[in-house]
């Protein structure tokens, strides 16, 4: 059993967070009179007002009406209260929404700081050559299909008909299917997709352009004409550049959080405790 | 209601073929052969770049494919005469797999919940690759996926834009000023470690670190478009922007995921709506308002996808009265506009039927979850179950078309996992559950999914489903064909596997159109495909069906094809009515009329199954023995597997361990199609 299981999952958790804390707030007033006295000032300054009005429009597609406006203040007016005396009352600490959400941020952060590295030409064909496992396209095929299913022996017969029909240019009525009759250039797992595993590896050794023998797949048995076949390739980098730079900009996000974790940790000292038997 | 239909419609028509005559009421306008240059079209151009030129002159075609097309039907379909038949085919050839509905460690729920994954990681894993899921085990599909939606909530903007631009307010400060110019200089690397070093030591720059709503780091809205940005490759693979509007009424579940057609130039134009006042409503109408000046302000589309009925004690299908307001011609006029498809199946229970709604139908218990609204705070009654399931909203949408002139429940089918890990993982035997605590685990099978002391609502993670995807029949895998074909609701969702299904109706189709070499070729000619309507039926003539579905090739056979029939007799009551129609193993129907079940391979102790009961492929034609033309009726497909285990028998193969004693082992997974609607003249 998980330990959040007694909370339903979908209820806001920043909700929960705020009735919980307002409830404490006002406990802990009770208990002890000063120390739920309002502290400073909370001013709304304009700047503030523009940009809750700015955030409204963004939602809504129009601007505030001034009554609208009004509740807007009002609403940040009782955050900003319930934010203040809830960082006074600590209930920040060892919240795991609070901690978990500060540590996105920051990992937001480096996800932009990686973005200060321009992907040159040079560095991504550097990287595509080092990487061509994950730029390779795979063989690729064009093919027409006749589809078969059946009994055994008349299935067999049935096909020898239909081989002899399609050598003499005859046309032949396949079974209904919903398998597709013509397939364009696609990829291996693209068709592999529609027939069943291993179906495209048995394309690999056909001849173009003519009738093959009887290819089996999960659903039957076919006859099929390769029309095209593309061996893998590893693509230029003008032709796949913007798939490049994501990959190679994911590998510099990778880096850049390391550096930063590794960096931050620097200035710890970490301790870690184990029990005397010395599980963690 | 025509005008507004037509008016939907006519803004995506041209990924649609032009179909006109008795049985259609879509209209075209303009010729899609013309407007519209298929992929196959781009993908021969490719041929002939590649160097294989010779191919097209040297292909001799008379034994190709003449098959059963009768020649006139095939210059219809096919729009005349060209080298190949295929290439001018205006119509979807192939089903795209995706999911609809999935969080990342973005919610801030999942985030709770221990989910690290980020949208971009959730686009990685949905393309096929392998991430590290937040429970650190390597995660990894059997097979991509088409599409993607990462339905998050969102929040703020970020420094960066601003930064790059050369904001006033960025200049002003040194070190933005001393950043601006690195980069200028194309010493990025540099200003990057400059960066990390003053936010470690705390010497980032006040000025730089915007108020919360303007926060210095990216915010989640502006990533998951960056995210979605990066990862759509049109032709491979689409990731959709999108986000969860998630409204809960005294936890009672209305969520709705909206879906952009967009790019990011204009999803970024706006931000998400909420539900907390005065910034955001937990009330549809205000969320369809926010839709609508989406679209007027940037000239974008957006449809909005409803779920979890199940999990909203009645609210989710409202007949009469909606937030305290009686339904009008307003109301019902703006869901049937905005909300196009409705999530029927997902983690959290299937939406398709329930046992106490449909007493007849032997199929109708799966997946069930009846307990509770959301929460578990309010326990089910059975009062509440018409407002919240598929079959009875489609009925009850009947009614309401009669009373106010739109039929507001006249949705498509989708699937959507919900899933709060980053990883749409929705297979028995690949199952990444729900939440991160529902990461494969010895300890799963025994969780707690809701326990609400109050009510004493107890929900088992075992309950939970490895469920499902929506399969799209689009042109191209690209945004836009993917979510025109949604608006058009030529979708049906899989409870995971991703068996083909095909549905037209029309008036005239007979036996033999089953047997042709390429079924949807008559099934466009003739009909009308999932989602669209039939109208006005001529003398003395029933609707005819053409049904198919092709098993997953690497799933389990099938057991048969159902039609559900629905529809508002002359007493003005409610009716259904589940025909099986076309089924594996030779069985008869019994004197009741049931088709006896198709039996078990599955063997629970290995966690596995044969294909030596079920058929592959089924195919047939069907005509309503039972047609009124004066009354409104609509017919979905429903599609049944044989038994195969469910992922509770995976976990104790694979752990050793023994499931609660209730708990389900086995399933018959399952498609719904969107449902073909009749209406008198």
């Amino acid at each position: 059993m998980h330990p959040l299981s007694v909370h339903p999952i979908f209820r806001e958790p920043i909700l929960h967070f705020l009735l919980i804390g307002a409830v404490l707030f006002g406990l802990y007033g009770w208990v002890n009179p000063d120390a739920a006295s309002p502290t400073g000032e909370i001013r709304v300054d304009q700047g503030r007002i523009d940009q809750l009005a700015a955030q409204f429009e963004k939602s809504w597609q129009r601007p505030p009406s001034a009554d609208e406006l009004q509740q807007l203040i009002d609403d940040f007016i009782v955050e900003e209260i319930f934010y203040r005396q809830a960082l006074a009352l600590g209930l920040d600490a060892d919240d795991r929404v609070i901690r978990r959400r500060l540590r996105q941020k920051m990992e937001f952060l480096t996800t932009e700081a990686a973005r200060f590295y321009e992907a040159t030409d040079a560095e991504l064909s550097a990287y595509l050559q080092q990487h061509p496992d994950k730029f390779q396209s795979g063989s690729q095929f064009s093919f027409e299909q006749v589809f078969f299913k059946g009994q055994e022996p008349q299935l067999a017969t049935r096909i020898q008909a239909a081989e002899q029909a399609l050598r003499a240019n005859q046309p032949v009525t396949g079974d209904a299917t919903l398998l597709p009759g013509f397939v364009a250039l696609s990829p291996a797992y693209d068709i592999d997709s529609w027939f069943g595993d291993g179906f495209s590896a048995q394309l690999e050794s056909l001849a173009i352009d003519q009738w093959s023998a009887p290819i089996q797949s999960e659903y039957g048995v076919h006859l099929v004409k390769l029309l095209a076949r593309q061996a893998p390739r590893l693509p230029r980098l003008a032709e796949i550049r913007p798939t490049v730079e994501r990959e190679w900009r994911n590998h510099k996000n990778q880096e850049v959080k390391s550096a930063m974790i590794e960096r931050l940790k620097s200035g710890y000292s970490i301790v870690v405790e184990t029990h005397a038997e010395g599980r963690i | 209601m025509t005008g507004l239909w037509r008016n939907r419609w006519g803004r995506g028509i041209t990924a649609r073929s032009c179909r006109s005559g008795p049985q259609s009421k879509f209209e075209c306008t303009g010729n899609p052969l013309n407007l519209k240059r298929s992929f196959i079209v781009k993908r021969f151009r490719h041929l002939t770049l590649i160097g294989l030129t010779g191919l097209l002159a040297n292909v001799s075609y008379g034994g190709m494919d003449a098959g059963a097309l009768d020649q006139k039907t095939a210059e219809k379909v096919h729009g005349g005469k060209s080298y190949s038949p295929y290439v001018n085919r205006s119509f979807p050839t192939r089903p795209y797999f995706g999911d609809t509905h999935l969080h990342t460690g973005f919610s801030m729920d999942a985030g709770a919940f221990g989910a690290k994954l980020t949208p971009r990681d959730a686009y990685r894993f949905a393309r096929g690759e392998q991430v590290m899921a937040s429970s650190g085990q390597p995660a990894k599909l059997a097979r991509p996926l088409d599409f993607l939606v990462v339905s998050d909530h969102s929040d703020n903007m970020g420094m960066f834009p601003d930064l790059y631009a050369g904001k006033p307010n960025i200049l002003a400060d040194p070190v933005g000023k001393k950043w601006y110019q690195m980069i200028q200089n194309g010493q990025g690397p540099a200003a990057a470690m400059d960066l990390i070093g003053r936010f470690s030591q705390g010497t980032f720059p006040k000025a730089l670190m915007y108020s919360p709503g303007t926060a210095p780091y990216k915010a989640a809205w502006q990533e998951t478009i960056a995210a979605a940005e990066a990862y759509n490759e049109p032709g491979r693979f689409t990731a959709f922007i999108g986000y969860e509007w998630t409204s809960l009424v005294k936890g009672n579940n209305l969520h709705r995921n909206v879906i952009f057609r967009d790019n990011g130039d204009k999803a970024s134009q706006v931000e998400p709506f909420t539900v907390y006042p005065p910034a955001g409503s937990d009330n549809p109408v205000d969320l369809w308002k926010w839709m609508q000046n989406y679209e007027d302000k940037t000239g974008g589309r957006v449809l909005a996808i409803p779920h979890n009925g199940n999990l909203s004690n009645g609210m989710m299908f409202p007949v009469e009265k909606a937030f305290g307001k009686r339904l009008n011609k307003e109301y019902v006029q703006q869901r049937a506009k905005w909300e196009r498809l409705y999530e029927a199946a997902q983690t959290k229970g299937d939406g398709e039927s329930h046992p106490y709604l449909s007493p007849n139908d032997e199929f109708a218990d799966f997946e069930t979850w009846d307990k509770t609204n959301l929460d578990g705070s309010v326990p089910k009654t059975k009062d509440m179950l018409a407002g919240e399931y598929v079959r009875s909203a489609l009925k009850n949408g009947l009614k309401l078309e009669e009373k106010y002139g739109t039929n507001p429940y006249k949705f498509g089918m989708a699937g959507g996992s919900d899933a709060h890990t980053g990883l749409t993982a929705m297979e028995e035997e690949n199952f990444f559950g729900k939440t991160t605590p529902q990461e494969p685990s010895p300890e799963r099978i025994k969780g707690l999914f809701v326990n609400n002391k109050k009510t004493g609502v107890v929900v088992y993670d075992w309950e939970v489903g490895a469920a499902s995807y929506t399969a799209v029949w689009a042109e191209e895998n690209t945004r836009a064909a993917l979510w025109d074909a949604m608006e058009r609701k030529e979708t049906y969702v899989t409870t995971g596997p991703r068996m083909v299904v095909r549905f037209f109706g029309g008036w005239d189709f007979v036996a033999a159109d089953a047997n042709t070499r390429n079924p949807a070729d008559v099934g466009y000619v003739k009909g009308v495909p999932m989602g669209g309507d039939l109208q006005n039926a001529p003398q003395d003539t029933a609707p005819s069906f053409l049904v198919a579905a092709l098993r997953d090739p690497i799933g389990a056979n099938l057991d048969r094809i159902q039609i559900v029939k629905g529809w508002l007799d002359g007493k003005g009551e409610l009716q259904e009515k589940v025909y099986d129609v076309a089924w594996s193993d030779q069985r008869t129907p019994g004197s009741d009329g049931k088709l006896p079940p198709v039996g078990s391979t599955v063997d629970l102790e290995n966690a596995t199954w044969t294909n030596t009961i079920g058929a592959p492929e089924l195919i047939q034609v069907w005509q309503d023995p039972d047609f009124d033309p004066k009354l409104r009726a609509f017919y979905y497909v429903r599609v049944i597997e044989i038994p195969t285990p469910r992922w509770t028998a995976y976990d104790q193969k694979r752990f050793g361990v023994k499931a609660p004693e209730n708990a389900r082992l086995t399933i018959q997974e399952r498609a719904y199609t969107s449902a073909i609607w009749y209406t008198p003249g």
